[in-house]
């Protein structure tokens, strides 16, 4: 991995990690689930980000499965959103 | 001696509706005047706030179904009436609270987390609130 | 299968951003265009990544992929440490 990507994977790694920090914050202030699903889907992007990151070296195919967190992660934001408009009318949870 | 605890309904509906104390004063000036008309020259008049951040609160409290609009003359006009049982009944419940005890009621308001964070996550809602 | 899945991230980050920017053309909450902005850079993101993976098999385009993520999230945290009470 070069030098560059490194940096910048760490960067992102870092930047995920705090920003899911953040939402974690804002979900224990709020009590409003959709905070915590952010938090958690950032942490997964984080997450996957350090495993791509390891497995640098390795054949792109073998990494398809890396790409699968990121989805788990962004299927948790849809969902996020979709259970934040079935609250229609109740206060937030 | 009664506790100085507010109900859990009133602290779900303050916690979804309220941020300020300012927004307290505006709902409940068109709750207690209710069926009067109020614009928000007159609101900020009333209450001695801003016309403009009168302006927004009505607007507000209007995107979140608690008070009904028509547009008038050259201005939108609001006024108060019974949107929902269980809003009136928050309302209401708000009304005596900020009568009895309204230290308590404050430092909720206080602790409630802040427009920013109420913003964004309204942003996540597809369609605006409707009235019940 | 994986198609599928970069285009699923791509639309998701898309939805995000426009939720986002919309709310804050409403509400003119900061932090709103932060994350906003965030989100359209990791859509970016999701576009190279796709490109990268599905479309160009010659160049490796990971540095070029990583610049918008960065970007991304330096605005983001921007936001959440300046805007947020």
């Amino acid at each position: 991995m070069s030098n560059v990507l490194a940096v910048l994977s760490g960067i992102i790694i870092a930047g995920y990690a705090v920003a899911g920090l953040f939402f974690v914050r804002f979900w224990r202030r709020t009590k409003d689930r959709l905070f915590g699903i952010f938090g958690l889907a950032f942490w997964l992007l984080c997450l996957q980000r350090i495993l791509l990151a390891l497995s640098a070296d390795a054949a792109a195919e073998d990494r398809v499965y890396l790409y699968l967190i990121r989805l788990l992660a962004f299927l948790l934001i849809i969902a996020g959103i979709v259970d934040k408009n079935r609250d229609a009318g109740r206060p937030a949870a | 001696m009664t506790p100085s605890v507010l109900s859990e309904p009133l602290r779900a509906f303050i916690r979804e509706h309220i941020a300020s104390v300012e927004q307290v004063e505006v709902l409940l000036l068109l709750y207690r005047s209710s069926p009067r008309e109020w614009s928000a020259v007159a609101v900020g008049r009333e209450l001695r706030i801003d016309p403009v951040s009168a302006a927004r609160r009505l607007a507000d409290f209007r995107e979140r179904g608690l008070i009904s609009v028509r547009p008038a003359d050259d201005a939108l006009v609001y006024w108060y009436e019974g949107s929902s049982p269980s809003n009136d009944r928050m309302i209401s419940e708000l009304d005596r609270e900020f009568r009895d005890r309204r230290t308590t009621l404050i430092s909720l308001i206080f602790s409630t987390p802040s427009d920013d964070l109420r913003a964004f996550a309204e942003a996540f809602r597809l369609r605006p609130r409707n009235k019940d | 299968m994986a198609r599928v899945i970069y285009a699923l991230c791509a639309i998701t980050s898309l939805v995000c951003t426009w939720l986002l920017l919309r709310g804050y053309m409403r509400t003119r909450a900061r932090l709103l265009l932060w994350s906003g902005l965030c989100f359209a850079f990791l859509t970016l993101n999701n576009i190279v990544l796709y490109i990268d993976l599905e479309v160009v098999s010659s160049v490796d385009l990971s540095v070029i992929r990583a610049v918008p993520a960065v970007i991304a999230l330096a605005l983001l945290i921007y936001g959440l440490i300046w805007e947020t009470r």
